[in-house]
């Protein structure tokens, strides 16, 4: 069993001989040690401090300001409706550990987050100040409401509203992207999606974005836009999609894919083709970091994660001192990588 | 008494000194408390706390308006029910927290593990925080005990996969604090996939389709002399396959460089091996790294997936690159989650106890990748 210690600031200060400020001070980082003698008062103090088994404790400071010093994100307990990828993970808790916060992560059911008698207590249940919310799709539109209604600090991650989001610019990313291609002279472009239901408004905006944002780039360009799939395929339909799209008489000299998974499909399609890439087809992509397929680095728009990470914080630290303001969200743009998979087409 | 290391031992939570601490600063700060919202609502500090902890029934229409009516008051009056002060009637925090290396290569968190991990602490009701530390805050004895402190939980799960420092084994190993390592292989406290077994269990399945020219595929590590390959699995599925082999009157065939390639030379490399006419029917991957290049590398060569060479890997992902599902090891994520989650609280719950390592078995996901060698004996079309 551990002794019991009755180790204060005060005990450390008797034992130091030096006040109890000097104490903290030493203890919390905040010396300036500029001088041999200093230093070493310092270290004694360190010293003692360890002996004793001091623990200067944050939660005590907690209790005191009535703030737990954390943000809780908040996820769906279902996997589907929560996209996490690493970056964005990254973002939030660099932020976090800049303004010296924690992160807890949370999950609840959504009979849980409609709930009004669980909704005010919610901070309370995810030890937090404030929540970052972070559905992709199937957010519980009563959870918004009570946010409101409650005024819980919360910011909205990958969502696309006009007060508390953080979301990135898709319709941006798709427009860069088209140009890309267009500049190196490309005219027939096609635009794969088979992933995601068009005709489904509950499709996360991106889907939409990433292809209006094409279609605006071609009819700046005066050329036809031209959407293929649009809606969910299995593995199969999409290699079957493909190496009918590769083999037309007048196949497009470029494509831009959805997402990293829509263009593995395609470069697995021309691989077993035999179409060359770059030099017979060139293609883009958006993903989370720089596409590799096939051996070939893709022109990708990056996905800005990270900063959607950070930026969700700075926002939630706003929120949390005032969660009566309605902040205006922030589309983040993407980051554009070029690869070696877009050349000047071919011409016979 | 365990001889204990110094760093962490002064960072340890002192429950007794924790609470003396916390109960004057509750005397001193009195916010709202149930019982003022229980005066001034007229109803009884049990109903209060029921209402505030959503424990309340709130069938008639009668209750839910009174129900209604004390959240308001808890809402005006700032009440901020405290975790804290929980943890101080109970001396825990009700937290764990997940330890990440900084560098995202080194501590792979799969969404599956992270669901496992959540499934547990939301049955336990405790919470979860994440932790993501430099090695040197780690190994550094001034900085530890400054990060520790701040954690606010109860035991850690700590995972790191690659290149662990020693020092911080050392360190964490002579601690008192509570862990489990997660996806690395120590004496006790850790919870690790199967990948031995796993190996040769795959090697087996191929095996058992005919397939006699099995090949195993590594292109990740660094196998220089005096190299140890950073992660035990590299180890491991070599071994599982060649056990397995040899046990079957085979001989192993490694297709590996012995270096990480990139995926140019991945591409390039897998072509050089299965465009030879002695090329394997059936190819055992480390990982999804491999597994991508052998299959565009078959698409390139006009070879047909499972009916000229099987590929087969491990993991959770890539998937479905070639139009059909990947024959793989399934790393059970989320059942490690859950076990080592649970293996914490129970550590935390018996501090003194050492949990013996615990070995999650991979399972085996038949895919659309292998098939039983073609006819011709495997080699030419």
């Amino acid at each position: 069993m551990l002794k019991r210690s009755k180790s204060t600031l005060r005990q450390i200060a008797k034992e130091a001989g030096v006040s109890i400020d000097t104490v903290s001070r030493v203890l919390n980082g905040r010396n300036k040690e500029l001088w041999p003698g200093t230093m070493q008062r310092a270290a004694t103090i360190r010293a003692i401090a360890q002996k004793l088994k001091y623990r200067p404790n944050s939660s005590a400071r907690a209790i005191r300001t009535g703030r737990s010093n954390a943000m809780a994100l908040l996820q769906s307990s279902v996997a589907q409706n929560s996209y996490l990828p690493w970056p964005l993970l990254n973002g939030i808790y660099d932020a976090m550990e800049r303004h010296d916060l924690h992160l807890m992560l949370s999950r609840m059911p959504d009979e849980k987050l409609v709930n009004p008698a669980i909704i005010p207590e919610i901070l309370r249940y995810t030890m937090s100040d404030g929540l970052l919310v972070n559905y992709h799709s199937r957010m519980p539109a009563q959870l918004v409401e009570l946010i409101g209604q409650y005024q819980i600090p919360a910011i909205f991650i990958n969502v696309k509203a006009d007060a508390d989001c953080v979301y990135s610019d898709d319709h941006l990313a798709g427009k860069i992207a088209c140009q890309e291609l267009i500049k190196r002279g490309h005219r027939q472009i096609s635009y794969i999606d088979y992933h995601n239901n068009h005709s489904d408004p509950e499709t996360h905006y991106s889907a939409f974005d990433r292809y209006r944002g094409y279609v605006d780039a071609m009819r700046e360009a005066g050329l036809v836009a031209e959407l293929r799939g649009g809606q969910f395929m299995t593995p199969e339909q999409r290699i079957a999609e493909c190496t009918r799209l590769l083999k037309l008489e007048e196949r497009p000299t470029a494509i831009l894919a959805y997402s990293e998974d829509s263009a593995s499909f395609l470069t697995y399609a021309a691989s077993m083709l035999g179409v060359r890439m770059p030099q017979d087809l060139s293609i883009a992509t958006f993903s989370n970091q720089p596409a590799i397929v096939c051996g070939i680095k893709l022109t990708t728009l990056v996905s800005p994660w990270q900063q959607i990470g950070e930026l969700s914080v700075e926002l939630l630290k706003s929120k949390i001192k005032d969660p009566a303001v309605a902040l205006a969200s922030k589309a983040v743009p993407f980051v554009l990588y070029e690869g070696t998979s877009v050349v000047h087409p071919v011409l016979v | 008494m365990r001889h204990k290391n110094r760093v962490f031992a002064s960072a340890l939570v002192h429950k007794k000194e924790y609470m003396e601490v916390t109960m004057e600063i509750i005397k001193a700060n009195p916010i709202a408390t149930l019982k003022q919202i229980a005066e001034e609502a007229g109803v009884s500090i049990d109903t209060v706390s029921r209402v505030l902890n959503g424990k309340n029934k709130e069938v008639w229409p009668s209750t839910a308006a009174r129900a209604a009516n004390i959240r308001l008051i808890a809402q005006r009056l700032n009440y901020s029910p405290n975790v804290l002060a929980r943890s101080t009637r109970t001396g825990k925090f009700g937290c764990i927290a997940l330890l990440q290396a900084a560098e995202s290569n080194r501590s792979i968190l799969s969404v599956s593990l992270l669901q496992g991990i959540q499934d547990a602490v939301h049955a336990a009701n405790v919470n979860l925080t994440l932790t993501k530390l430099p090695d040197d805050k780690l190994i550094n004895e001034g900085a530890a005990p400054k990060i520790l402190r701040e954690w606010l939980a109860d035991g850690l799960l700590i995972n790191y996969q690659a290149d662990i420092p020693q020092r911080m084994i050392e360190l964490i190993d002579a601690s008192d604090f509570p862990y489990i390592w997660i996806n690395s292989k120590h004496a006790s406290n850790c919870v690790y996939p199967e990948d031995f077994e796993a190996s040769r269990a795959a090697t087996e399945y191929l095996l058992s389709l005919g397939h006699t020219r099995i090949a195993y595929a590594e292109y990740v590590y660094n196998h220089s002399p005096g190299i140890r390959p950073s992660h035990y699995s590299a180890d491991e599925r070599l071994d599982g396959y060649t056990m397995a082999m040899q046990g079957a009157g085979l001989t192993p065939r490694l297709l590996s460089l012995k270096r990480p390639l990139n995926h140019e030379e991945a591409l390039q490399y897998s072509r050089e091996c299965l465009a030879s006419p002695d090329r394997p029917t059936a190819v055992l991957a480390y990982c999804p790294h491999e597994t991508s290049a052998l299959l565009y590398a078959m698409a390139m060569e006009k070879l047909r997936v499972g009916e000229d060479v099987s590929v087969m890997t491990f993991g959770e992902e890539l998937d479905e690159i070639s139009g059909a599902a990947t024959t793989k090891m399934e790393i059970q994520w989320g059942e490690i989650g859950r076990v080592s989650t649970q293996m914490l609280l129970d550590k935390i719950a018996a501090p003194e106890k050492q949990i013996p390592s615990r070995g999650v078995k991979l399972r085996l996901r038949t895919g659309a990748t292998c098939r039983p060698p073609s006819q011709s004996g495997g080699g030419s079309r």
